[in-house]
């Protein structure tokens, strides 16, 4: 466990000690599930930010969906690809 | 969920802000790469071609003016399809919010903070980030109402400092290059524009609306696109095509150029304020669209305590986005499809779901 995961963890722990108990205080528990899965996945991608990891992006996802369009409009416009 | 209600007047402002945005340094750029020296008539056409979107958005948003977009995806496909097709526009929401962060970064530890690492810039600007949509949406209009007079000075007196500069023969020949790079300039000024401005979609509903509403909304999106077009057409002036096309920020090249009588010069900052400005003002309406419509989607009482969360979300994902700025430039051309979808062709599809519901209901 390195330095960043020990640094982000400690965060995460401290925003879930400041948000959580008004929360769980008000009885709002839909709340305190989903900023609890929130905070999870932001601090997982958050180190890998941070340790400079490289992932695929999230522009993968538009690109799969888009890309036999993206062919299309370059075939119209006669664009060349670079 | 959200208490706060904004006024048109407000909502025009925001609108100028959200259509101007990060496309003052992007779009020149990209519109003058494919146009050439026909890159203003381009953002003309965007104009004319993004206008009547604008417009659809504004009168789609009326079929339920209580609603957001997320809102209206359950009424109208029901829990399942609904959500999936909400899920759709809330990933659209933030990576749209991390693409503008990153295009914040990238631009302010290449141009201005060169020794900065951009985690730094990103980790600024998110804890900005939270604490506006932590205060909510009235005072997220409030202040982009406050610094709008800046803006607006900032922006004449970079047109003004920068014409003596312009030469009309950097224009010619006019059409040279064909109506196809014409066409293909324009779609980048029509979508990333005005198709990005879908996420009114999300606030629309917090409007107080008056007879004005229509009508401050359209002149907002005018003055933005109008914005939109001179800047290109003042780039074009002052670097010509072929520099603008081998510029990322050519708009900030051409900001470089200002030179009164051998004394007032360098003061480029002016544009780099007025963009960090506009794109501030569009990111942090995309990450509230977010925000509120996960919290809407979950059936959530409240959706700010969901914003440190997204702030973290935003931080590695902002990094993730894009490994360079090459890889930058090969997924915009992706972006104009995605924008499309999200402001004319989900919007088309619920509105004749809307249409043929109700004609149903009549005829029963």
């Amino acid at each position: 466990m390195t330095l960043t995961t020990i640094v982000v963890g400690f965060c995460s722990l401290a925003i879930a000690a400041f948000e959580l108990p008004p929360l769980i205080k008000k009885g709002w528990a839909r709340e305190a599930l989903i900023f609890i899965v929130m905070l999870v996945a932001g601090a997982i991608v958050s180190i890998v930010a941070l340790k400079e990891i490289q992932t695929p992006s999230p522009m993968r996802v538009p690109e799969l969906i888009y890309k036999p369009l993206y062919q299309w409009m370059q075939h119209i416009l006669q664009v060349k690809d670079d | 969920m959200e208490n706060g209600r904004i006024s048109s007047r407000q909502l025009a402002v925001l609108v100028i802000y959200f259509i101007i945005g990060d496309m003052l340094l992007i779009l020149p750029s990209l519109t003058i790469s494919a146009a050439k020296q026909d890159g203003w008539i381009s953002g003309g056409m965007g104009l004319l071609i993004g206008w009547p979107i604008a417009w659809f958005l504004y009168r789609f948003s009326r079929l339920f003016p209580k609603l957001t977009i997320i809102q209206y995806n359950r009424r109208l496909l029901g829990r399942w399809v609904g959500g999936l097709i909400s899920l759709f526009y809330l990933y659209y929401y933030l990576v749209t919010t991390a693409m503008l962060l990153r295009e914040a970064g990238d631009f302010l530890t290449t141009q201005i903070f060169t020794e900065t690492p951009i985690n730094a810039i990103h980790f600024m600007m998110i804890v900005t980030l939270v604490w506006g949509t932590k205060s909510g949406l009235e005072a997220i209009a409030r202040s982009g109402e406050t610094f709008f007079p800046l803006y607006i000075f900032l922006f004449l007196a970079l047109f003004v400092l920068l014409l003596p500069q312009a030469e009309l023969s950097r224009l010619q020949p006019v059409m040279g290059e064909g109506l196809r790079a014409i066409t293909h300039g324009s779609l980048y000024s029509s979508t990333f524009t005005f198709c990005e401005l879908n996420t009114v979609l999300m606030f629309l509903p917090y409007v107080v609306t008056s007879k004005t509403t229509e009508r401050d909304y359209l002149i907002g999106v005018f003055l933005g696109g109008m914005a939109i077009c001179s800047i290109i057409l003042l780039t074009l002036l002052v670097i010509g095509p072929n520099l603008a096309s081998s510029y990322l920020y050519a708009t900030y090249a051409a900001a470089q150029k200002i030179n009164v009588g051998n004394f007032l010069q360098r003061v480029e900052a002016i544009l780099a304020i007025n963009w960090i400005l506009s794109t501030f003002f569009k990111t942090i309406l995309d990450f509230y669209a977010f925000l509120l419509g996960t919290a809407q989607l979950f059936k959530l009482r409240d959706y700010r305590p969901l914003s440190i969360p997204g702030g973290m979300l935003l931080f590695g994902l902002a990094f993730a986005i894009t490994t360079n700025t090459v890889y930058f430039d090969y997924i915009v051309d992706y972006y104009i499809f995605w924008d499309f979808t999200c402001a004319f062709v989900l919007p088309l599809m619920l509105y004749m779901v809307y249409k043929f519901r109700s004609q149903t209901m009549l005829s029963k």
